[in-house]
């Protein structure tokens, strides 16, 4: 039997391969933890599309068979409600994502272009085509409606001071979901000795600035609240 | 005051009633473009005549002070656009890919256009996701499976829930009901 | 920033014991499986679940352990003592109970007095609130 640190690890790496296996209810609870992260984090987080297409499957699957459902069957009702819930929790999630996407699209489709091979999704395949054509589309309107029309030396904007960037500065609430030391609050005093550090205790909460947990809310360690 | 009329596009979005869009202001704009025109020129010319800058405290500060209201219409034009385009987006999501007609006339040619392409883009992202396609611009709010009671006013006879249930209402008769399906009676 | 509503959304998914007047084999949700249903013998299932059946008459609730007078006042008790936050029952007591007190009043022992203590508690424990962020 592994102990739970070398399951983790092994997950890790064989999680590009295999698809792991896990429950609807397991999906779902997983779909609405990204939702709360999405929601509350000021950036864009990792895409997490397999779990939408994943409970919109069942979503699906589960109308079809309320079709074949005698009327009166008490099942309906139920599971129509139970649709809404989840339907709410994808569209809501979607939204929020599609939100940011809009508001910082020169800096997260720069941010996907320096994006390795074997690095995780920022943007599911279709979020990308989007974000492309919105930049695209705002880049065209602006300059149709007004940088051509500007005297020369306004015509151009310089994308490092005008792009909105997300304030990965601003504070989140967050629960530890494990044990998790050594936790850097100022990553970038990396190899300062007397940087300040702490240790999250398993299923403590906590205010902090969101940059130095982004890695700990992609891997899980930390949810957002 | 050079920066005026470019204040004057701002503050007519801040002054707009909620949910509502201003007509597009051709002449604001123009005018704003225009202003910045002359400054241009004039600071175009001041260096020309001075190329070295030599020219005295009083016509750097002149080019400054142009520089400096150039920069600011360049900003609050940006702003009149963007801020336009956001509200715009906001209609897309509150009335779908048909604009009402007194919102669809206040916005410019390019406006429409751009309001058409992310419309299509975004029909075009919603139909993608699942096997059918998922409507964002719905389930807004949680979803309220409350029931609540219901004075029939008027008879209306049989009708169907969702489960099946057939509800008889006649007048003055008190059912619970599903709020969704108020709606369809 | 959550909405009230959404807010109340979570709290609807917290699991609470009702006691049908029906019957019915496994419901089998995708967030896992409700029942069997007997009358008279009490089933687990979510909130959300158990005001809709409330509401169409189909059982009665049983309020959670410490939706109770006794178990409240101390509880206000406790956090009036003390300077930091206490432990709380359930992190949705307050939308659970709203929704309960609304909905299913009748089978809660009290309730006047049971919404009374949960304000105070929540007052109580906003006032703390307050008083930390001034802090900072």
């Amino acid at each position: 039997m592994s102990t739970p640190d070398e399951s983790y690890e092994e997950q890790d790496e064989d999680s590009e391969e295999e698809e792991v296996e896990m429950t609807a209810a397991e999906a779902l609870a997983k779909l609405e933890e990204a939702w709360l992260n999405e929601k509350f984090a000021p950036d864009l987080l990792e895409s997490k599309s397999d779990l939408v297409d994943c409970m919109l499957e069942q979503i699906n699957q589960m109308e079809e068979n309320l079709r074949k459902c005698k009327k009166g069957d008490m099942r309906i009702l139920i599971h129509r409600m139970e649709i809404d819930r989840i339907r709410f929790i994808i569209s809501s999630y979607l939204r929020r994502r599609l939100e940011k996407i809009e508001m910082f699209h020169q800096e997260i489709l720069h941010r996907d272009s320096l994006r390795k091979e074997d690095d995780p999704l920022l943007l599911s395949e279709e979020e990308l085509r989007f974000a492309k054509d919105y930049a695209d589309g705002v880049q065209s309107h602006f300059k149709s409606l007004v940088l051509t029309h500007l005297p020369q030396n306004f015509q151009k904007l310089d994308r490092e001071k005008t792009a909105p960037k997300p304030d990965v500065d601003s504070y989140v609430f967050l629960k530890a979901n494990r044990d998790q030391d050594q936790v850097l609050i100022e990553p970038e005093l990396d190899d300062d000795p007397s940087a300040e550090v702490v240790d999250l205790v398993k299923d403590s909460q906590y205010i902090m600035r969101f940059r130095p947990l982004a890695p700990l809310v992609a891997d899980g360690t930390v949810s957002l609240i | 005051m050079y920066g005026d009329k470019a204040l004057e596009l701002i503050m007519e979005l801040k002054r707009a009633a909620e949910g509502s869009l201003p007509a597009y202001n051709e002449d604001g704009v123009r005018q704003v473009l225009e202003e910045m025109s002359v400054l241009y020129d004039q600071n175009q010319a001041d260096v020309l005549q001075e190329p070295s800058m030599t020219g005295g405290e009083s016509l750097i500060s002149a080019v400054q002070f142009r520089h400096t209201c150039l920069e600011r219409n360049q900003r609050c034009l940006l702003a009149y656009l963007h801020n336009r385009m956001e509200m715009i987006k906001t209609m897309r999501w509150e009335f779908g890919s048909v604009l009402p007609p007194d919102i669809k006339n206040n916005m410019s040619e390019q406006e429409s256009q751009w309001f058409n392409r992310y419309s299509k883009s975004l029909a075009s992202y919603m139909r993608s996701l699942g096997e059918e396609g998922l409507d964002l611009t719905q389930d807004r709010k949680p979803p309220k499976n409350l029931f609540i009671q219901v004075r029939c006013l008027m008879d209306y006879g049989e009708f169907e829930t969702e489960d099946g249930t057939l509800v008889v209402l006649k007048k003055n008769s008190q059912h619970f009901l599903l709020r969704s399906q108020c709606d369809l009676c | 920033m959550m909405d009230p509503s959404e807010v109340e959304f979570l709290a609807e998914k917290e699991l609470v014991t009702i006691i049908p007047n029906f019957s019915h084999n496994k419901f089998y949700l995708i967030s896992g499986d409700i029942g069997p249903f007997n009358p008279g013998l009490p089933v687990d299932v979510p909130l959300w679940l158990a005001i809709n059946m409330k509401q169409r008459q189909k059982c009665r609730i049983q309020p959670p352990e410490w939706m109770n007078v006794e178990f409240l006042e101390a509880k206000k008790q406790e956090e009036k003592e003390s300077a930091v936050f206490e432990a709380v029952m359930n992190p949705h007591f307050m939308e659970m109970s709203k929704l309960l007190l609304t909905h299913a009043a009748d089978d809660i022992t009290n309730a006047d007095e049971v919404h009374a203590l949960i304000k105070d508690l929540w007052d109580i424990r906003a006032a703390k609130l307050r008083q930390s962020v001034d802090k900072l």
